[in-house]
């Protein structure tokens, strides 16, 4: 199994368990995750974000083989093209993570439009995380609502090279699918998919192919989503697409060991 | 045993095909008993009509599958001295207690008689809570206003809805009420929340909830699964809190 969407790092709000490569590898592996793609945690609030991929990069370290490092990008922030090159070239990232809500822009924005340019012009996945905790429930000072998605469809349809997770939807946040409906490159988790039959619902409103599995660890308990799986009425070989075969695809442009 | 303090029958859950689906699952993970309520719809301020047709379909479906369905009456504290007279119809017919949901905050005066009504019949009272940051409608209870009720009847057992939506802020809220228990229903399952009530209120004080079908067994079970508990606490917060919180 291979899970998009873990994290390693600190949170500044809590202390958190797991966080650490073995760690979250120790904890992934109960419920049968093999390889996790991992960002810093610390990104998301760094303004600076450079210096918390750079924490991931030494991180990831001996752990490479079952650990796909993520750079965390914010592309509002002067010199982020150099921060990308950096994580390309130095650090063999696999793909980018966004977080809009927390780096103050907008999915319609000229400098997301750009990133994905970049992506494209390196060939990486890019995950959009809208959001990363229940924002009822955040610090009063440090609040952050989710980010909206308008925008995701023409970046889908302009960059159809790059393949787009968006990762951490539930009801209130989704890709709206008559948008998205014509475009190939989309790709949703099922973290923070919830309710009766959530998965299925997942695969019904957007189709198999497009349903990655990722747990939101260390934040999340990685159980929650492999209960899911065990909710839902995939065969054998529909769950092996949500946890392998999709996420291989989605990783595609770079490539992961296969 | 597992005992979930907290679904709801929405529609269609109450059409047999879809209670079957909804047992199925509840067997697949192992759910013995779920108290119901606040079933057909989630409309917000039913009238008297609308609440006692809301307690009708968790009436039925406790007569159709008695051994699986523990009901509670949902009552709007809004609809005044009507509420008492739905009490008794409901506790009679077999109810074992109360779900208070967002028609007013639980410090109102309103909810008193309510809250008196269930120290007569000898039943707990389940109360939505949620301190939500960003800002929250005057009816809707945080752990601070369900606080002061607890401590204004130290004799009633009130359960508090979604441990109060932020764990941290409601856990610390109700630490020291004895009369209250929380439930672990509703939002993610974020890592270590049900280790932290736990340590603040103890095992013995916390009953495991779905909110089914607005979240799923599947979410909510890790939450007490994925805990770094032993299993004894488990067995207290999946069963056994909940039996005798229900005087079962």
């Amino acid at each position: 199994m291979i899970d998009v969407n873990a994290s390693l790092g600190d949170w500044p709000f809590e202390p958190l368990k797991n966080n650490s490569p073995a760690g979250l590898l120790r904890w992934l592996s109960i419920i049968g995750v093999r390889k996790a793609c991992v960002g810093a945690l610390e990104a998301v609030w760094y303004q600076d974000v450079q210096a918390a991929n750079r924490k991931l990069h030494r991180a990831v370290g001996k752990f490479r083989k079952r650990l796909i490092p993520l750079a965390v990008i914010n592309p509002n922030f002067p010199g982020w093209e150099d921060d990308l090159a950096e994580c390309v070239e130095d650090f063999s990232t696999a793909g980018v993570r966004l977080f809009p809500a927390y780096h103050g822009y907008t999915l319609k924005d000229a400098c997301c439009r750009e990133l994905f340019e970049h992506a494209g012009h390196y060939r990486l996945p890019v995950q959009i995380a809208p959001q990363i905790t229940d924002h009822r429930m955040q610090h009063p000072k440090a609040y952050v609502p989710p980010a909206s998605l308008d925008g995701l469809a023409e970046l889908l349809r302009e960059f159809p090279k790059v393949p787009t997770a968006v990762i951490n939807v539930n009801g209130h946040i989704l890709p709206d699918r008559s948008a998205v409906r014509k475009t190939k490159n989309l790709f949703v988790d099922i973290s923070w998919a919830d309710g009766t039959d959530c998965v299925d619902e997942f695969v019904r409103f957007y189709g198999l192919d497009r349903i990655l599995f990722g747990t939101n660890a260390p934040l999340m308990e990685p159980l929650s989503a492999a209960y899911k799986l065990k909710e839902s009425s995939l065969t054998r070989a529909q769950m092996k697409m949500v946890t392998q075969t999709n996420a291989m695809r989605f990783l595609a442009p770079k490539g992961v060991e296969r | 045993m597992i005992i979930d303090v907290h679904v709801h029958i929405l529609e269609p859950l109450n059409q047999p095909k879809h209670t079957r689906r909804l047992l199925d699952l509840a067997d697949r993970f192992g759910v013995d008993k779920m108290c119901i309520f606040l079933g057909k719809n989630l409309k917000r301020y039913k009238n008297a009509r609308e609440v006692r047709e809301t307690n009708d379909v968790a009436l039925d479906m406790m007569r159709r599958h008695p051994d699986r369905f523990i009901g509670f009456c949902f009552l709007n504290p809004r609809v005044g001295k009507k509420c008492l007279d739905e009490l008794r119809r409901c506790v009679g017919e077999g109810m074992r207690g109360i779900k208070l949901w967002t028609e007013c905050a639980c410090d109102n005066p309103l909810v008193f008689p309510i809250v008196e009504g269930a120290i007569d019949l000898n039943i707990p009272i389940l109360q939505h809570t949620w301190k939500i940051t960003g800002g929250q409608d005057a009816d809707h209870s945080d752990p601070d206003q369900f606080a002061r009720l607890a401590m204004k009847y130290p004799e009633a057992r009130l359960i508090m809805g979604h441990t109060g939506g932020n764990w941290a802020y409601g856990l610390r809220t109700v630490r020291h009420l004895p009369n209250v228990w929380v439930d672990t229903g509703g939002g993610n399952a974020f890592a270590g929340s049900v280790d932290l009530a736990c340590r603040e209120v103890g095992p013995h004080r916390v009953l495991f909830g779905s909110d089914v079908p607005v979240r799923s067994w599947a979410s909510q079970l890790a939450k007490v699964d994925g805990a770094d508990i032993p299993a004894s606490f488990r067995r207290m917060i999946m069963g056994s809190n909940a039996r005798g919180v229900l005087g079962l």
